[in-house]
């Protein structure tokens, strides 16, 4: 089976800003794909050339392995950066217009509006509507040609918590239709709760590429303390799945092997005989990951 | 062309800026010329005379005359076309729907094209309007009737067809270049009424042994049909489009729709 998108060695530059150099990346069917990077680093500049709005300097890129044409971007559901509508038309017709470009029978238009919740406002023009309702208009256009991958930008900058939570439940509700879906952000959060893939961008440059369970598994840190700490330390060293141990402002930190958790530690600190007064076990969070993964590219 | 062409009727039928200034157009268009009659006879009852001749006489809308005193006299109203033509094309880029028209599926050829047929289809109509007008001021006016003469000298209306075609395609290519749609409308008007025909006038004062400065694009346009009004006080006229103007025109048509075509093509769109 083709990668969804297969990107080969990307270039662009805009003035003096490399903004994209040498990307290589490929995504597969069916996957959550996060594209995280701080601002700047590129990700809507290669959102925007695998979208033909913007002009690669150099390299090649593929859709469902054929070479980019308006016929593959009309198979596609896209949003870059903030929805983009004719502000003086109804959501309705708005939609037509996005329907006789992707060339989708009218008749669809009332299933997505329905969909993303906005049928009681169709109606309206879209400049009435709120930065929430935008997105989800936003996404109702994008399901329209039922496309088999959708390409989301910063899906929930500057929304609400509620109109954050709106918009990731639908997300979910696409992913599970077995859509394939790449979402630019650089909200780590919401790639660790939607994503199944991540690739890290860096001024333009791929710094990592992985799957979110597999990159934040088996890293689980335990901490713990004790009344000596000196005798906790010698102890849970002796601990044979430890990985690393360190002291840090009268607490251990602990890393264990991946099969193992805080439960097999206490356990065998209790059969040494020493008794923990803190016992807590941290789950590897995306941020941190990203960080480091950020902090060990060195540029 | 027909999707392309609902594409671009989706987008304006709900938009009024465009149909108030489309209405304003053709009622003050209509307006203007069925009235110039009523001007030349109220100038003529304040005693004003042109060269000893009663204005009242002068026979403005008589067959075959007509249809070159209406193109010409209409040329000076297409500039508002030109404003709604900007304004259509500004918009996508204030909105960026440009750029998402693009992403959904558009190609940038079909984008152009969803323009060049509103112009056209503007165009057409446009023409349409002034041919039927001077149908019905004719037969109300003109003391000669007959399908012979009516439509004697009616090529004037396609001369007027490619004035005004080439003037809104040269209207689209400044609001693709310009992007803000209050720079691109003051910079056509100020261009076409202003800029070129004032430095035309001052080259012509200069270099009057050469004539170079008549294939300024607006100059070149407007000479398609040239100002008829002298034959009243016995002077000569060209009361004909001269072929040298038409392929001028012609090869600024297709410079500018390549212009238009081209710029976007090569261009990131944000």
């Amino acid at each position: 089976m083709h990668p969804v998108l297969a990107i080969k060695d990307l270039h662009k530059r805009y003035g003096k800003v490399q903004a994209v150099s040498g990307l290589s990346l490929e995504v597969q069917p069916g996957t959550v794909f996060g594209i995280l990077g701080p601002n700047g680093s590129g990700k809507t500049t290669t959102l925007g050339i695998v979208l033909d709005v913007v002009k690669k300097d150099a390299g090649t890129y593929e859709w469902f392995g054929k070479s980019p044409s308006s016929e593959s971007r009309k198979k596609i559901g896209a949003i870059l950066e903030t929805p983009v509508f004719y502000p003086y038309l109804s959501a309705v017709e708005n939609l037509r217009v996005v329907a006789r470009i992707k060339e989708v029978p009218f008749t669809r238009i009332e299933e997505v509006l329905l969909w993303v919740g906005l049928a009681e406002r169709k109606m309206d023009a879209f400049k009435t509507f709120s930065l929430g309702m935008k997105q989800r208009l936003a996404i109702a256009s994008a399901l329209l040609s039922d496309p088999a991958v959708m390409i989301l930008d910063e899906p929930t900058n500057g929304l609400d918590p509620q109109g954050i939570a709106e918009i990731r439940d639908l997300i979910i509700r696409i992913a599970q239709e077995g859509k394939t879906i790449i979402m630019a952000s650089h909200l780590l959060d919401e790639v660790q709760k939607v994503c199944t893939h991540f690739a890290v961008l860096k001024k333009g440059k791929l710094i990592y590429s992985g799957g979110v369970r597999e990159a934040l598994s088996g890293t689980d840190m335990v901490e713990v303390a004790s009344a000596d700490m000196d005798r906790l330390q010698q102890i849970a060293a002796q601990f044979p799945f430890v990985q690393q141990v360190s002291r840090e402002n009268g607490i251990l930190k602990v890393r264990l092997l991946p099969e193992k958790s805080s439960l097999d530690l206490n356990q065998f600190l209790v059969e040494q005989g020493v008794v923990v007064s803190h016992l807590s076990q941290k789950t590897k969070s995306l941020e941190k990951q990203f960080l480091e993964i950020l902090a060990s590219s060195h540029e | 062309m027909n999707k392309l062409l609902t594409i671009e009727w989706l987008k304006l039928k709900s938009y009024r800026p465009f149909w108030i200034l489309l209405t304003l157009y053709f009622l003050v268009l209509g307006l203007v010329c069925s009235s110039v009659m009523l001007y030349l006879e109220y100038i003529a009852s304040k005693g004003v005379q042109f060269e000893s001749i009663d204005p009242s006489v002068v026979p403005f809308y008589d067959f075959n005359d007509i249809w070159q005193n209406i193109t010409y006299l209409a040329t000076f109203f297409k500039i508002f076309l030109g404003f709604i033509v900007v304004m259509s094309i500004t918009n996508e880029f204030d909105y960026k729907t440009i750029r998402q028209n693009i992403i959904d599926g558009l190609t940038k050829t079909e984008f152009i094209s969803t323009k060049l047929l509103l112009i056209l289809l503007l165009t057409v109509v446009n023409t349409l309007f002034l041919l039927l007008l001077g149908i019905i001021l004719g037969w109300i006016y003109s003391p000669v009737q007959g399908l012979d003469v009516m439509f004697d000298q009616a090529g004037f209306l396609l001369a007027y067809f490619l004035d005004v075609l080439t003037f809104l395609v040269f209207a689209l290519l400044v609001g693709m270049l310009i992007k803000r749609t209050g720079f691109a409308i003051v910079l056509l008007a100020f261009y076409s009424l202003f800029i070129e025909p004032i430095g035309v006038l001052i080259l012509s004062n200069f270099y009057a042994d050469y004539t170079f400065y008549n294939y300024f694009p607006i100059r070149a346009i407007n000479n398609l049909i040239t100002i008829p009004f002298g034959k009243y006080i016995f002077q000569e006229i060209q009361d004909y489009v001269a072929i040298l103007d038409i392929i001028v025109v012609f090869v600024y048509l297709g410079l500018f729709t390549f212009l238009n075509y081209w710029i976007l093509q090569r261009s990131d769109i944000k």
